[in-house]
């Protein structure tokens, strides 16, 4: 939304589409048909409406099923398919929850985080009995809050994160104070009222057990204790990771971040990728957090406008100087964020079905791979079909990443993703068969 | 699973949406996987390859196990399709034809 805005404001026409019913992303999912809770909110709302009076063209319940390099896009709405071609393509895409494979994972009462709040936000749901949470990271603990606040019940909450953070973060804690201060003491806030809920600390390893629904949840810790827990609802999170089908269906150029154990697009100072007409923008770019999404989708924004010829380079970058400045900051509370809570890589056993789609398992992963060091995703795809089925890998192409490095004992920078090509969606015959150019 | 926060002023309007012929009251607008996971047994399908049952996971079409028939067409994702007053929909079985059990 920022960005078309900003475009907007240096004279060029801009068209978003949205996969969903409605402006507001995740964060400020149904913003428009909820109350606000909180500056935040307000800030979004306001946003929202400003969007939808100066944000350009909009086209809700659109998906984007194809990203060609030229750019020329590809949307669906209400069945038909159409055929975009501007001159620059901005994606914001977003991030999606990381996949936290254990054995069971796929049983129905299992959930993510993300998804729960998703309810709580657009569907104004909660569980209906107290729930457990498996994880670590901020967004654990917000929905804690959240559902505490609606009238929820957290029972307990298994915590993944590794020991000894805290004093990691200690040192990174004054440069990060002057962005996320108020985050910082939000979340001092909450921890005081989580004391009623049991938290098991240090934990590794998580199986999930239930005929045909989830039942039980059996975990063991760092330090050796082991127990089972009854719940028919567990909500898992283990941080978020840019979602780069799109990037990547598109031919640019990606890079892994090892602190935060996810691809990435490579990007300019402008947000320009390896391909010039193509932006991107958010935590599709690398996982930065809402606020810092609003300053980066005004970057590219300026980017694209120099690039445009709107701005003139002096212009440009005068004025990505400020939103650099709040860029920077974000960047440094992101350090201290992952340095509290970094991926958890719990353990994945044989038994554990890293391909949802086609359940496949870990086991049968690492024997395609064992002894055949070439080998990397799209082969074990090849052997064993992990990554063949309709999620397209969003589910399991970070796993195949991970099995294939730990594996082959290589950097995951070297053994790459899974090659991801158009459709990004479902497209039947008939709505492919209705293109339409629109000029 | 989940229940409304507000069971007696469901949002913006109520309407009535039928899962596998049972009536259910929906919310307008809300995704049809939310109804799903308010209306036991909490399922959305069977999988293709063992015929073991899936339920909504993501929420945001990523994960595609939220898969039903909506007004006749197979494998659409719940949590991406918006109810709509009189909407059919059905839990799928294993990998279904494109055309459904109900045809619209």
């Amino acid at each position: 939304m920022s960005a078309a805005l900003e475009l907007r404001a240096h004279g060029l026409s801009v068209t978003v589409a949205d996969d969903q019913p409605a402006p507001g992303g995740r964060i400020f999912a149904g913003i428009e048909s909820r109350d606000t809770h909180g500056p935040e909110d307000q800030g979004g709302a306001a946003l929202v409406t400003r969007f939808r009076r100066e944000g350009g063209e909009y086209l809700p319940a659109t998906e984007a099923w194809g990203i060609e390099a030229a750019p020329r896009v590809f949307l669906t709405r209400n069945g038909t398919a159409t055929l975009l071609e501007p001159r620059f393509v901005l994606l914001a895409t977003g991030a999606q929850e990381r996949p936290m494979p254990f054995p069971g994972w796929q049983l129905p009462g299992v959930m993510t985080v993300g998804a729960a709040q998703i309810v709580l936000k657009t569907a104004k749901q909660i569980p209906d009995r107290p729930v457990w949470l498996a994880g670590s990271g901020p967004l654990l603990l917000l929905y804690a809050r959240q559902l505490i606040r609606a009238g929820g019940t957290v029972a307990g909450i298994l915590d993944t994160t590794p020991p000894g953070r805290v004093g990691a973060a200690i040192g990174l804690i004054p440069g990060a104070l002057h962005y996320g201060w108020r985050d910082l003491l939000r979340g001092l806030g909450w921890l005081a009222k989580m004391r009623g809920i049991k938290v098991i600390r240090d934990v590794r390893s998580l199986e999930a057990r239930g005929n045909g629904a989830l039942s039980t949840v059996r975990y063991a810790t760092r330090d050796g204790a082991s127990g089972e827990i009854e719940t028919s609802l567990l909500l898992i999170h283990d941080g978020v990771v840019p979602a780069v089908h799109a990037t990547m269906a598109a031919e640019c150029r990606h890079r892994w971040n090892p602190a935060q154990r996810s691809f990435e697009p490579v990007l300019d100072e402008f947000r320009a990728s390896s391909n010039p007409a193509i932006y991107v923008a958010g935590d599709a770019a690398s996982i930065a957090g809402a606020r810092a999404a609003i300053f980066s989708g005004r970057l590219a924004a300026i980017g694209i406008a120099r690039a445009a010829g709107k701005l003139t380079t002096e212009q440009a970058y005068a004025a990505a100087r400020p939103i650099r400045a709040k860029l920077a900051s974000a960047a440094g509370f992101r350090v201290l964020i992952d340095t509290l809570y970094p991926p958890a890589e719990l353990a994945i056993p044989d038994t554990t079905m890293v391909c949802r789609c086609e359940e496949i398992t870990a086991g049968q992963v690492r024997a395609a791979l064992k002894n055949r060091r070439q080998l990397g995703p799209d082969g074990v795809k090849m052997e064993t079909r992990a990554g063949m089925g309709p999620c397209q890998g969003r589910q399991c192409g970070l796993s195949l990443t991970r099995l294939a490095a730990e594996l082959h004992a290589m950097d995951p920078e070297d053994v790459g993703f899974l090659r991801i090509r158009s459709p990004l969606k479902p497209l039947t015959l008939g709505e492919l068969a209705s293109l339409e150019t629109a000029s | 699973m989940f229940r409304k926060l507000d069971v007696s002023e469901l949002g913006k309007g109520t309407v009535s949406i039928t899962i596998d012929g049972l009536p259910v009251a929906a919310d307008k607008d809300e995704a049809v996987a939310a109804v799903l996971l308010r209306t036991p047994p909490f399922t959305a399908r069977t999988s293709p390859i063992s015929g073991a049952k899936r339920a909504p996971f993501c929420m945001m079409g990523a994960c595609f196990e939220c898969l039903v028939e909506v007004d006749g067409r197979t494998s659409m994702r719940g949590c991406m399709t918006p109810v709509r007053d009189g909407m059919v929909i059905h839990r799928q079985a294993g990998r279904p034809d494109p055309v459904g059990v109900s045809e619209a």
